[in-house]
């Protein structure tokens, strides 16, 4: 588009053509000094951008890696975990059969309680267990190396020899629990249960169901808490692409591969609203005259006067328009009610649909920039020329969310979505067009 | 501009002298644009090394084609850099810089002028110094408008105003700017008669 040409302006134009500063040499060293090494720059944003993208690939690669890769359920029992020391009674010890493929007995050493696996022997036979009384009437389960013991079924015949020897699988022991010192006392290689399972294996089972990570990821419900900051891109607004920083809580009701979220957060974006104002403009001030007063002057024989003047102040009566863009921050507070899908939907990796409504309702706007200043002009009227924010709004999102389990309850959540607002982001207006978004939610979750 | 992208392929190996024989060959005609923004040498210097700093970080961003002028993106970097430079300047100060006037009074004519205007014959430097007089945010609008041949609605994007305020300010500045020359014109008349005398 080509441009009217002013005189003034090619005047200058032509006066300053070749015009040319020397700079100093001061500045000359300084930019020497400092001038650095060239290279491609990446400018903030961009790294960003660039980071965030690649923590969410790095983060899909893990799902992936850990979904494809990751054994089946282990049934070791976690590290520290032992079999607590609760009095025992002879009626409910149960002798283990030394075959048994679980993990066999527990050794306690100076007061800590160690787990220790099922041994073989030379012959590849497994260690077995003695349940034998002591003196004092405590019971003792003992798990002696037995080289010498007959392999295969031989093994587990003699223990159940011993087993019959007592009448049945119960041991009949005096109603006396086992105590610490006691234990010390004991070969090394003696075992004591000191629990009253029926057997070892709902002991085990019972320990299992005990710990507080498999209760929940066991369990079909789960509630969870969560963090988490969605960036959003705005588009069909007035102002052209918009971001919006959303940030908030959440709780979340899930039943087997359906779930209940909501929350509430913040959304906090920046706009502008152009207003127009109307003004005269100031063209002055004079010395207005408001009284004479007269006085005869004896001496010189005429009539002396007095003039009192005060400042008067003139505007044009030309009204003129200036148009001013109101830079403002507008923070939203947002209560989402997101239902929920899984597809895939196991202990460490969920991928699912999510789709709700969500309500905004308008906190605060701030004005970022300075008020107009009309400075000695006549503002006549103000007029909205661009509709400032609306108050309340709807919106209905979709997306599909990704769910990975990082660390026993803590997870991480990735959720593209896009929004589409029912209502304008504006007041109404016969400009205003329905917006929508695209967003990513990244959230950090905590299963109770 | 076979000499140019020599200059930039050396410049990008980090050769110091070839970076020393941009400043030389460019920073005269950029410390010149800088001042006609900033109104001042101090703050113009500031700007060109400021500048010139972005210039040899982003000098591998140039893409050297047919019709591309170094020149012409050395320019814009430092236009760029000076409008940063003034809004930091103008943080504390209102956001539109529209100052009343009163000294225009004398002057109905919009600062209209008619094609066989006759302006007074001035030094450079008298004219940089008549530029800089004006109030800032006109300064930088007949800047961007006159010198970098920006349109309205590109100066209304990038000082976050309206493309009327920008009008606004270039008709204000040319009134200025006109009052300022018509004076030297009269000077220059009574010097002249005087010397006659």
């Amino acid at each position: 588009m080509k441009k009217p040409d002013h005189p003034i302006d090619s005047y200058f134009r032509e006066a300053l053509k070749e015009h040319r500063i020397t700079p100093s040499q001061a500045a000359k060293e300084a930019f020497l000094k400092e001038a650095p090494l060239p290279g491609k720059h990446v400018n903030n944003r961009r790294k960003g951008f660039f980071f965030l993208l690649l923590s969410l690939l790095t983060v899909t690669c893990a799902g992936i890696l850990w979904v494809v890769l990751s054994p089946a359920e282990h049934n070791t029992m976690p590290a520290g975990n032992s079999i607590s020391a609760t009095p025992l009674t002879a009626s409910d010890t149960k002798i283990v059969s030394a075959n048994h493929p679980e993990p066999s007995s527990s050794k306690k050493t100076e007061g800590k309680t160690e787990k220790s696996t099922p041994r073989e022997s030379k012959t590849g036979q497994m260690f077995s267990f003695k349940a034998p009384v002591s003196e004092q009437g405590k019971a003792i389960l003992t798990m002696a190396a037995e080289p010498e013991l007959p392999s295969g079924d031989d093994a587990s015949t003699a223990s159940e020899k011993e087993v019959a020897e007592t009448g049945s699988n119960a041991i009949s022991l005096p109603d006396q629990s086992i105590t610490a010192p006691a234990l010390q006392s004991q070969n090394a290689d003696t075992a004591i249960f000191q629990k009253k399972p029926d057997s070892i294996l709902p002991l085990l089972s019972e320990k299992k169901k005990s710990d507080p990570e498999s209760t929940i990821r066991n369990r079909k419900w789960q509630l969870s808490a969560s963090v988490y900051y969605t960036p959003e891109w705005l588009f069909n607004t007035l102002e052209g692409d918009k971001f919006v920083n959303n940030v908030g809580i959440e709780g979340r009701f899930h039943f087997g591969a359906y779930s209940v979220r909501t929350g509430v957060g913040l959304s906090i974006t920046r706009g502008s609203n152009e207003i127009a104002i109307a003004y005269n403009d100031y063209l002055g001030s004079y010395q207005g005259l408001d009284s004479i007063s007269f006085r005869w002057s004896e001496e010189q024989g005429y009539l002396l006067s007095n003039y009192y003047m005060s400042n008067k102040d003139v505007w044009d009566s030309l009204m003129k328009l200036d148009h001013l863009k109101n830079e403002k921050r507008y923070t939203y507070l947002q209560i989402p009610l997101i239902l929920g899908y899984d597809f895939i939907h196991k202990e460490n990796f969920s991928l699912g649909l999510r789709v709700g409504p969500t309500l905004s309702v308008l906190l605060q706007s701030k004005q970022m920039n300075e008020n107009y200043d009309p400075g000695k002009n006549k503002i006549i009227r103000v007029n909205n020329v661009t509709p400032d924010r609306i108050q309340t709004n709807w919106q209905v999102s979709g997306g599909i969310n990704a769910r990975l389990r990082l660390y026993k309850r803590l997870g991480v959540e990735v959720e593209p979505n896009v929004r589409y607002y029912f209502n304008s982001v504006y007041e109404p207006s016969d400009i205003t067009k329905k917006p929508w978004s695209v967003g990513i939610r990244a959230a950090l979750t905590i299963t109770f | 501009m076979q000499v140019e992208e020599k200059l930039i392929k050396k410049v990008l190996n980090r050769d110091v002298n070839a970076m020393e024989a941009l400043y030389n060959q460019y920073a005269p005609a950029l410390l010149s644009l800088c001042f006609r923004y900033c109104g001042n040498r101090e703050d113009a210097e500031d700007v060109l090394h400021d500048g010139f700093i972005k210039i040899m970080r982003n000098v591998a961003n140039f893409k050297v084609r047919k019709g591309s002028s170094f020149e012409g993106w050395m320019k814009r970097i430092m236009v760029n850099t000076a409008l940063n430079h003034l809004r930091d300047r103008a943080k504390e100060k209102k956001f539109l810089d529209i100052e009343p006037i009163q000294d225009l009074l004398e002057i109905n004519d919009e600062g209209e002028v008619g094609p066989d205007a006759v302006f007074p014959d001035v030094s450079q430097e008298k004219i940089m110094e008549i530029i800089c007089d004006l109030p800032p945010g006109y300064r930088t609008v007949f800047n961007l408008y006159v010198f970098e041949n920006y349109l309205h609605k590109e100066i209304a994007e990038l000082l976050c105003c309206s493309e009327n305020t920008s009008k606004s300010q270039l008709s204000k500045a040319r009134i200025l700017l006109r009052k300022k020359l018509n004076q030297l014109a009269s000077e220059k008349k009574t010097i002249k008669i005087y010397e006659k005398t």
